[in-house]
């Protein structure tokens, strides 16, 4: 799909949609949401490795997203680390957690996943608040310094302290992350990853070793996840061991599942609506749970593949209907 | 490679659930190039003695081996790695891939390219992607596929639905084959293709072993016969001495039955 005209337009239209998106939105709030999106936007494709394409509900994906945090920024704060450096144990960290986790739970099968999932994301943001002497405990870190700047070699440098070029940043990290699924996705891993989702026992019995790529999936997932835990460091400039608690990987799902579960575009049209739609139901705050409650009983129940299979759906009607018509 | 003795060789295996004895005590061989056909009443143990071969189940006690290779401890993809394919007796393919994508899948244990390759998509990994969706058709041309390469399988008919089953099992290349009664649900007409499909499987150096319940489709083309009942092997041999084995008659078909299903 990335090959024919139709999608490479859609793309280079999206990417420049994105990088005009400063100059558009000039609403300060409405700005910090599309940081926020980018964000949560890395979150959502990395679990959906998992959640979408593998079929595993991992509620762990918010403590991935925490240890990458806590990693980036203990490295930076504490032992004065340049930032970039800090990029790749962030994400190794948060990826043998990972590889830990699903060796210990990756055999058990669905609810019981899930909920030791759950359980080690409980633990992970309990070890931030208690283990004090080295994250600060429940006061959390406080003035985590912007991205050392890159310098351009007699060109000057390139600058990340304002909210535009961490804007920037959140959305290339987000392309890179967006290719790298999009190819892994489209190789023999993802149709083997694919296949287990479908149906488990068919795949083992093609040849498909089920622990070793739902281990890889999950690893490479969580890594993933604590790499956008990085760039919320480094934008929001706070942790407390709440960023690392189930909260974001509950969010991470509902932005999956109200998307389109195992659809490729899904996690981030499920971001952008659900992290903005609240600020469109300003007039309406007391009940904003709530409605968001019923979108999510609604999309369950009547669009299983989310928005964009519902986009999908109408637009196979939309083709049928025209070609009817001629 | 090409292993001279028995493919597959059962040494007294036995299979229990809790209390029930599932496969009891069977011991038999399969030779290169043969059809064998397993046969008995349902529940009789067939399916078993399929998901112990192909390492979906662990056998209670006795030896299987593979190839030569003893299976205990391997988990059914490692057995298919070893070259054995199957099939399940409720079709079971991806429904919303298409024919050709299904067979992809299939061929999954004989691509190479990693996680690596694919990230940065050089000339080899497309040429590898290529060739394995190359020989994915040459694999539906074999089952007659080829036409609706394209298409869902899903919405394939069932007999159809099957033959895409059975294509994404030879597309890993094995050299067993086992088919878990691929007539299910057949017409007569589709029951005779499948013969000829079984043939030309056979043509290719593919050992077959099959559970069917359609006697002169396994009268005609297995070169032995096993027959299951309760879990123990109560007849084996060539068709003409097993089909006509009084024990045999009366286990599958009932006393009364028997006669009547001559006809068949």
């Amino acid at each position: 799909m990335w090959r024919t005209p139709r999608s490479t337009l859609l793309v280079i239209g999206g990417l420049a949609l994105a990088a005009a998106a400063p100059f558009i939105v000039t609403n300060g709030y409405l700005f910090h949401l599309l940081v926020m999106s980018a964000i949560w936007g890395i979150l959502a494709t990395s679990l959906n490795l998992v959640l979408g394409y593998t079929g595993l509900l991992s509620l762990a994906h918010g403590a991935f997203f925490g240890m990458g945090a806590y990693t980036s920024a203990l490295l930076v704060e504490k032992w004065d680390w340049n930032f970039w450096a800090t990029v790749p144990p962030a994400m190794a960290i948060a990826g043998l957690a990972g590889a830990v986790l699903g060796v210990l739970t990756l055999r058990l099968e669905g609810h019981y996943f899930a909920i030791s999932t759950l359980s080690f994301g409980i633990v992970v943001s309990l070890v931030l608040e208690k283990w004090d002497d080295l994250t600060e405990g429940a006061r959390g870190i406080t003035s985590i310094p912007a991205p050392d700047a890159i310098p351009l070699f007699g060109l000057g440098q390139i600058r990340f302290d304002s909210d535009i070029a961490k804007y920037y940043l959140a959305v290339a990290v987000l392309a890179i992350c967006l290719l790298f699924v999009w190819r892994l996705v489209h190789s023999p891993m993802g149709r083997a990853l694919e296949a287990i989702r479908r149906n488990e026992l068919l795949a083992a019995c093609l040849g498909i070793d089920l622990v070793f790529y739902k281990l890889m999936a999950f690893s490479i997932s969580a890594a993933m996840a604590g790499l956008a835990g990085v760039l919320y460091s480094v934008y929001i400039t706070y942790l407390n061991p709440a960023d690392a608690g189930f909260w974001n990987g509950f969010y991470a799902v509902m932005y999956i599942v109200i998307g389109g579960m195992g659809t490729f575009w899904g996690p981030l049209i499920g971001t952008l609506f659900l992290v903005t739609l609240p600020e469109f139901l300003r007039m309406f705050q007391e009940f904003r749970l709530l409605i968001l409650g019923v979108l999510l009983i609604i999309t369950i129940t009547f669009l299983p593949d989310g928005i964009v299979g519902g986009a999908k759906l109408l637009w196979r009607r939309g083709t049928q209907f025209w070609a009817t018509q001629k | 490679m090409s292993f001279a003795g028995p493919l597959v060789e059962l040494q007294a295996v036995t299979k229990v659930f809790g209390g029930l004895t599932a496969v009891r005590d069977v011991t038999l061989s399969v030779h290169r190039g043969e059809i064998v056909s397993v046969i008995g009443p349902n529940g009789s143990g067939k399916s078993t003695l399929f998901n112990l071969i192909n390492g979906i189940l662990a056998s209670t006690s006795g030896e299987i081996r593979v190839f030569g290779r003893t299976t205990r401890g391997l988990g059914a993809h490692q057995v298919a790695r070893l070259g054995v394919g199957r099939t399940f007796q409720t079709t079971q393919v991806f429904a919303d891939k298409t024919v050709v994508d299904n067979a992809m899948v299939g061929r999954h244990l004989r691509v190479k390219t990693g996680l690596w390759a694919a990230q940065v998509r050089g000339n080899r990994f497309r040429n590898e992607e290529e060739q394995h969706r190359a020989r994915c058709l040459q694999t539906l041309e074999v089952v007659g596929l080829r036409e609706h390469a394209g298409r869902l399988a899903g919405q394939l008919p069932t007999a159809l639905q099957q033959r895409v089953a059975i294509a994404m099992a030879l597309a890993g290349e094995p050299e067993l084959l086992l088919l878990d009664e691929p007539t299910g649900g057949l017409m007569e007409q589709e029951v005779m293709e499948l013969m000829g499909l079984l043939r030309r499987i056979r043509a290719l150096g593919i050992t077959i072993m099959l559970i069917e319940h359609k006697m002169r489709l396994v009268r005609q083309v297995s070169d032995r016969i096993a027959v299951l009942n309760n879990g123990t092997m109560i007849c084996e041999g060539v068709p003409d001495k097993v089909l006509n084995d009084q024990l045999v008659v009366e286990a599958y078909l009932g006393t009364a039955g028997a006669a009547a299903a001559y006809g068949d």
